[in-house]
């Protein structure tokens, strides 16, 4: 009895007692290789995974992006005549498309200047200036004004003084003329012709008229880009005109500018400005090309009538009745030399995603034009 | 007592028996895959939505691109109830104009829009093709040859119909349906979205 008793004892202490060495070593083994193997198959998979992670983030920016877009462009041309008759030609789109004859891309350190990029001007009218009427230096309401002078003189807006109408203008406005239709106060527009220049200054109450001061533009109606920031007669076209009178309007533009900051070429920023205050809206931005579709395009066999030469349609930017926005962003380019994925697009060591949106801005087609 | 504690020794000391060890694995295999058919589910489903995603951009962007025209255009011209076809390739000469009311798109799954193809069929019924390419220097490049699907393209088609008088006198119902090309991807449904303009 005793004897089995101690022989239970040693059966319990075998039981009770930890691993031999060889147990441990072969454990100890089995784990690391399992380890080892486990922490390999997940090392290869972080690569994907932050690949993912930074191709859904991308998704995510150029939809935001495109979206934002959307929202200005199909409000392009608001505001013209609040409420009655409005024309069926208004101008609310200008593109300065690139054209560009050299590269402004550099291969080697993947970086992009601002010539690779186009700017998309967002013309509505603003809300807080009525329209008001051009006149003579005598005050006529059948007087006319010239934009190839150094002032432009309006009478005041209905139902304001000299004084409240000067007190709404202010240096820096960039004003849209534009043809009236029959009648003074029709409220309609002929269409036949417009001009735009930016106030150089402060009005100045003249009597029973006020007096806008600008640069002069060009007998044919043509402005530089610093008197017209928003491209609307930067090129000769049909449309512009010099002379305006008292059944004419001028109305000030509140605009809204999409365009790429690449002052840090490597990273292009697509940003909108509106009001005087820029947000950036997407990083990583290399591609932004506007194309548009025009009234009376007679092209027959183009299944994609959409335009990125200005040329193609005169430079008259009151024609353009749709939009194309196109935007291909980045992921942050990866500099680890173990990194050798290459994009087909421009060859960096980044993943890339292109955009397009179709945009038919309702104020362009009223009257079914 | 001392033949007891022997046998219970014996039994502790066992290890599995071979039925044991085939029914773990059945049931190991058996989850593993499980996993793994949950996982291809989801990548897979993924994929669709993608695609989807794709589809419905493609039908707002046809729909927005047919708005722009004024109502006495061709391309949106209805003589009798209907034009186009939602379940065939409908081409008409309108004007002397070939009226396309279905197109394809092609572009690339791993770079999205950065290359474009748009089809359709010329006034003597011969395809055209029109695809745009990006390039890094701000240019855009303009062909007129044909893609392949073989090349790892996406290809959507796009179908309209346009409707006079609905859904009242005087109004157009445009309806479009995007249907996804590519064999490979299964379980697609088609896309379809209406609007409705004078």
């Amino acid at each position: 009895m005793t004897r089995t008793l101690t022989q239970n004892s040693r059966s319990r202490a075998t039981r009770t007692s930890g691993f031999t060495l060889m147990e441990f070593t072969v454990a100890m083994s089995m784990m690391i290789v399992i380890g080892g193997a486990t922490m390999a198959l997940f090392q290869q998979n972080v690569p994907s995974f932050n690949n993912q992670q930074n191709t859904s983030g991308l998704n995510i920016s150029m939809q935001s992006a495109v979206t934002q877009m959307q929202l200005d462009l199909v409000n392009a041309g608001t505001g013209y005549y609040p409420g009655v008759n409005i024309p069926s030609w208004p101008i609310g789109v200008t593109v300065v498309n690139q054209l560009p004859s050299s590269s402004c891309f550099t291969p080697g350190t993947f970086t992009y200047t601002s010539t690779c990029f186009d700017t998309l001007n967002i013309l509505a009218m603003s809300s807080s200036v009525p329209p008001s009427h051009p006149t003579d230096a005598t005050g006529s309401l059948t007087g006319c004004s010239s934009t190839t002078n150094n002032s432009f003189d309006i009478q005041p807006i209905a139902g304001m003084t000299v004084a409240q109408t000067a007190a709404l203008f202010s240096a820096g406005n960039q004003v849209l003329l534009i043809k009236g239709g029959t009648g003074r106060q029709s409220l309609q527009s002929s269409g036949t012709q417009m001009e735009t220049f930016v106030l150089t200054g402060s009005p100045t109450p003249n009597g029973n008229y006020v007096s806008l001061p600008l640069n002069p533009s060009n007998s044919d109606g043509t402005n530089s880009a610093g008197n017209d920031p928003l491209n609307i007669s930067t090129v000769a076209s049909t449309v512009l005109g010099t002379s305006f009178c008292g059944t004419d309007w001028l109305m000030v533009i509140s605009p809204t500018t999409y365009h790429v900051d690449a002052s840090d070429p490597t990273d292009p920023k697509l940003v909108r400005t509106r009001g005087g205050v820029t947000d950036t809206i997407a990083d990583e931005v290399i591609g932004f090309k506007v194309l548009v579709a025009y009234m009376g395009d007679t092209a027959t066999n183009d299944v994609l009538q959409y335009h990125f030469n200005p040329a193609d349609y005169g430079y008259n930017y009151s024609l353009i009745r749709s939009i194309r926005v196109s935007l291909i962003g980045r992921t942050t380019p990866n500099p680890d030399a173990e990194y050798t994925f290459r994009n087909t697009f421009d060859g960096g060591p980044y993943q890339v995603l292109g955009s397009t949106v179709i945009i038919n801005p309702r104020n362009l087609s009223m009257n079914g034009n | 007592m001392a033949r007891s504690h022997t046998q219970s020794n014996k039994s502790y000391a066992r290890g599995f028996t071979i039925i044991e060890v085939l029914i773990a694995t059945v049931v190991l295999i058996a989850g593993l895959l499980s996993a793994a058919a949950l996982i291809g589910n989801t990548l897979g489903s993924t994929s669709r939505n993608e695609y989807l995603t794709q589809a419905a951009t493609l039908a707002s962007e046809k729909l927005e691109d047919l708005d722009r025209y004024p109502s006495s255009d061709p391309h949106i011209t209805v003589s009798g109830t209907t034009a186009g076809s939602l379940t065939a390739d409908t081409v008409q000469t309108v004007s002397g104009i070939a009226v396309n009311y279905y197109d394809e798109v092609f572009f690339s799954p791993s770079q999205g829009f950065v290359e474009e193809t748009v089809s359709g069929l010329d006034v003597n019924g011969n395809p055209i093709y029109t695809t745009l390419t990006h390039n890094p220097d701000g240019s855009i490049g303009q062909s007129n040859a044909a893609p392949s699907l073989t090349s790892g393209l996406f290809g959507f088609k796009r179908r309209w119909l346009i409707e006079q008088d609905q859904p009242i006198a005087g109004m157009r119902r445009i309806t479009v349906v995007v249907t996804m090309e590519n064999q490979s991807v299964s379980g697609m449904a088609p896309f379809q979205m209406s609007m409705v303009r004078p």
